[in-house]
């Protein structure tokens, strides 16, 4: 078994809200646990309001997670002292969604690769520019490109060099958030392609946020789908398509579109739209949109259950199903179900 | 709503630049059948909105059109005199754009949003107006149109808002609405009702000019496919050949790119 | 995976002007031409300042260069003044004065408001809420009211006058950086440069400042305009500056009478400098900010 690479436990993100006396809680990640393994794609999966590039930002600390644990190379992360999470990025780094607005656009390529080198590494100026050289080959772009500032590239070469930043450092695992999303779909294979294979040499590991399903089944080795700040079902990518447990998980599988001629999908409709995330009650966040829905749900939060190797799901009527029945009693902790 | 086909012929044009005239559309010809869904399809720069922006002569002012007809019923939109376009844009032909909520002006309940529509172009009094907008939300499918109504535009989700936007390129019964992006921004649960419903509308005689760069969306719901690149038209089909059948070795290109799934990982 | 690989890389072309549409017109050309012609007039002033170190066709001090009240000729181009000093070598002189007054109150102002406002806005917190209280006490003062009871209650001095006037000055700098920072500290750059490696300061100081300085350096042409204006006027009033000292103010101040009386040359001359170095601060500032950022750059 490889190493974790990161992990996260019990992680919780509450805003409170609201005026004097009105207070109310709105909970964007709500107990998530999760874990990447060296080499691993693990999709996270969600729609927006799903509380996905929380959860990102929660793993490195951009934001400050209300309660929970995250381990980064079997390390704990820690807010403070700021030298000891900045040191924590020399092992994890990420890749934004939008890469207009994640390159200082008063920064030519070189020096936005050289930046972190010289932060973290320290590297001298000629090492510095070697290793700038090695990573913009690395990435498809052409050496010409270094002294042009982000506008002057076109997106995918902007995510390009968004990458080659973010492996600069060698890092153990790469949180990527929505990398594809601002791209067209030509430059989104390529990217993929650019990815993936980066990810075989190096062997890092990928913690994929993506709404992007046909992606998800591409790259990752393992999903996990999130809704209203919770992960409701996880498992093998194979798996988690071919059987969808969780209602959310089939209305989300059976809506996205399929760019083939005559495939009739069946929907699963759900009804309504995603409530809001304000002073939630202990109860399955699916309750009111569910047609499955008995009344236990609305009782507790249901568990994520196991429903087969390595995939798990949290409703207990789709569970309770005898042809998934449970294999152990209780709950297994996300990510730590066997694989 | 009984719909006219739209005809686009040889549209050629350009960007005026501090350096010189930029090519941007050449001879775009394509045709949008009444009672269907015509899907325009490309990438960015391919020249897709600018074509669907000229249609309603909205395109923007550096924009220069050489030449090219746009024929709706026989008659040329690009030769209207301004006056008679204005009559004919959002009354016979509208539009639907892709922020939805961008769209909407925020200080104003969006039933009198649409309303106002109503009487821009219909003599009408306010009352009445009022409940045509109502009503244009039910359709929609929009629950409880009487309330949401008087809502603004803040108090709507994406999904709804775009609804309501519909709502109001539907209001004065035109025969052609053109989508541009519609679904762009949504949730796949989302996207999904949205296109329903727009094939819902169409199955009542509307003609539908779908922008999109979304394959996906295409084959649910669009009868035929005009793919763009580089402001040319490289292939017109129906929706069955080109996903079964592409001819030209772009399109052949943009399906695999969208079919990731083939050859997955995993 | 192969299916992709063999996509032609020119899917993925340079931005190209299709569809996307120009950008907006934004004055094509202008703001080289201002940032030149406030350059040249700026270096004039410059020169002016250097050469009058060394050389004035008079001592500026001198009574009785010429006869009194003397109009411009060959020999006095500006005139001379009640006591026959030469106006001519006075303004020269008097540039020296003005001019580093100016560039040193905007540059203080500049600088301590940038950092003042980048610390309030990144950092928010208790920082914040006291430098946003102060400023705001100090913001309730008319600042000309201001900058003349601080410079009456600190005394006379070209140091007191400096520190005072960018003490005036800077409240807005530090608002304009502040509301800046405040609303680019959430951009994705700004976190990007902090997994970068970059410590929050460098964050804020290295990436966020830089970024914002668009309308910081815009104001500083309005700024430096008001201060040469301010600058003249404690002169004008008599305040700060010591007397005898050349400077435009007190120069317009002392040749004031004539405007009636027919000795016009005495205040214009002055006033013309004075008026000339604002608009170079105006010309050059609107400049400044079209070439810093290279978006905009041709």
């Amino acid at each position: 078994m490889t190493a974790i690479v990161l992990s996260a436990s019990g992680l919780r993100k509450h805003y409170r809200i609201g005026a004097l006396g009105d207070h109310r809680t709105l909970v964007a990640v709500d107990d998530v646990d999760l874990e990447v393994r060296a080499g691993e794609t693990v999709a996270l999966v969600g729609e927006s309001g799903s509380g996905k590039s929380t959860v990102a930002r929660c793993l490195v600390h951009l934001v400050e997670p209300t309660a929970g644990e995250v381990r980064v190379a079997g390390e704990p992360v820690r807010a403070r002292p700021v030298a000891a999470l900045t040191r924590v990025y020399r092992d994890v780094q990420m890749v934004f969604q939008d890469p207009n607005s994640s390159l200082d656009p008063r920064m030519t390529v070189r020096a936005l690769l050289a930046e972190p080198l010289r932060l973290h590494l320290r590297l001298r100026r000629r090492e510095r520019d070697d290793r700038v050289r090695e990573l913009v080959e690395m990435v498809g772009l052409r050496t010409d490109h270094l002294d042009r500032y982000p506008h002057q590239l076109s997106g995918g070469q902007r995510q390009r060099v968004g990458i080659a930043r973010a492996l600069a450092v060698r890092p153990r695992v790469v949180i990527l958030d929505e990398p594809t999303s601002s791209l067209d779909v030509s430059v989104r294979g390529q990217i993929l392609d650019l990815l993936a294979r980066v990810q075989r040499e190096l062997r890092i590991g990928y913690l994929f946020i993506t709404h992007d399903l046909a992606v998800v089944r591409r790259v990752a080795h393992r999903v996990l789908v999130m809704y209203l700040g919770g992960i409701v079902e996880q498992g093998p990518t194979g798996a988690v398509f071919a059987r969808p447990v969780h209602p959310y998980t089939r209305a989300l599988l059976s809506a996205a579109p399929v760019p083939e001629w005559g495939v009739r999908r069946e929907r699963f409709h759900l009804t309504g739209e995603i409530p809001s995330p304000v002073d939630l009650p202990d109860q399955c966040r699916l309750v009111g949109r569910c047609p499955l829905a008995v009344p236990a749900c609305a009782h507790a939060r249901p568990p994520l259950v196991p429903v087969g190797p390595g995939h798990a799901a949290a409703c207990p009527v789709e569970t309770s199903e005898p042809t998934a029945p449970p294999r152990g009693p209780g709950a297994v902790r996300a990510g730590a179900a066997p694989d | 709503m009984s719909g006219a086909s739209l005809r686009v012929e040889g549209l050629t044009g350009h960007f005026r630049t501090r350096r010189g005239a930029v090519p941007v559309l050449d001879d775009v010809s394509f045709t949008a059948r009444a009672g269907q869904v015509t899907a325009i399809v490309g990438e960015t720069g391919s020249g897709k909105s600018l074509t669907a922006l000229s249609i309603l002569r909205i395109a923007p002012p550096e924009f220069v059109v050489e030449r090219g007809r746009v024929l709706l019923d026989e008659v040329d939109l690009l030769t209207l005199p301004e006056r008679r376009m204005r009559a004919v844009r959002g009354a016979r032909v509208s539009m639907v754009f892709q922020d939805a909520r961008a769209a909407l002006n925020p200080v104003l309940p969006v039933g009198r949003q649409l309303a106002d529509v109503c009487r821009l172009h219909r003599p009408v009094n306010r009352r009445d107006a009022e409940k045509a907008a109502v009503e244009a939300l039910a359709a929609v499918q929009i629950p409880d149109a009487a309330r949401r109504a008087r809502q603004y535009p803040h108090e709507f989700s994406g999904g709804m808002a775009q609804r309501a936007l519909i709502a109001m390129a539907l209001i004065c019964e035109p025969e052609v609405v053109v989508f541009d992006e519609p679904t762009t921004g949504l949730d796949v649960t989302i996207q999904a009702e949205i296109m329903a419903l727009i094939g819902t509308l169409t199955a009542g005689g509307l003609t539908a000019l779908l922008i999109t760069h979304d394959l996906g969306v295409v084959a649910e719901t669009c009868a035929a496919v005009v793919v763009m690149r580089d402001g040319r038209v490289v292939e017109e089909a129906s929706t069955e050949d080109v996903f079964t059948r592409p001819r030209h070795p772009y399109t052949a290109e943009l399906l695999a790119a969208s079919r990731l799934v083939e050859g997955s990982l995993a | 995976m192969t299916l992709l690989d063999k996509q032609p890389s020119t899917v993925e072309a340079a931005p190209a002007p299709v569809g996307a549409g120009p950008r907006p017109a934004r004055r094509r050309g202008g703001g080289s031409l201002s940032l030149r012609v406030g350059l040249a007039l700026l270096g004039l002033y410059l020169l002016a300042a250097a050469a009058s170190a060394v050389w004035t066709p008079y001592d500026p001090r001198e009574v009785g260069a010429g006869e009194p009240y003397s109009p411009p000729d060959g020999s006095h181009w500006f005139g001379t003044d009640r006591l026959g000093t030469d106006v001519f070598s006075q303004v020269l002189a008097a540039t020296r004065l003005d001019l580093g007054i100016t560039v040193a109150a905007v540059a203080l102002a500049l600088t301590v408001g940038a950092f003042l406002g980048t610390v309030a806005g990144y950092y928010r917190g208790v920082a914040d809420g006291v430098i946003m209280r102060t400023l705001e006490v100090l913001q309730a003062f008319p600042t000309l009211l201001l900058a003349m009871l601080i410079v009456q209650a600190v005394g006379p001095g070209t140091w007191n006058v400096i520190a005072v006037l960018a003490f005036v000055g800077l409240p807005e700098y530090l608002r304009l950086a502040r509301a800046e920072i405040l609303s680019k500290r959430g951009w994705q750059f700004a976190e990007a440069a902090r997994l970068a490696g970059c410590r929050p300061w460098r964050v804020a100081f290295g990436h966020l400042l830089p970024n914002s300085t668009g309308p910081l350096l815009a104001y500083t042409s309005i700024n430096a305009a008001w201060v040469v204006l301010v600058t003249s006027s404690l002169g004008f009033l008599g305040v700060g500056i010591r007397p005898g000292e050349p400077e435009w103010g007190s120069m317009i101040s002392r040749g004031q009478s004539g405007i009636t009386s027919g000795e016009w040359w005495i205040s214009l001359f002055p006033g013309l400098a004075v008026l000339g170095l604002a608009a170079a601060f105006y010309l050059l500032g609107d400049g400044l900010n079209d070439a810093a950022d290279p978006r905009r750059r041709r």
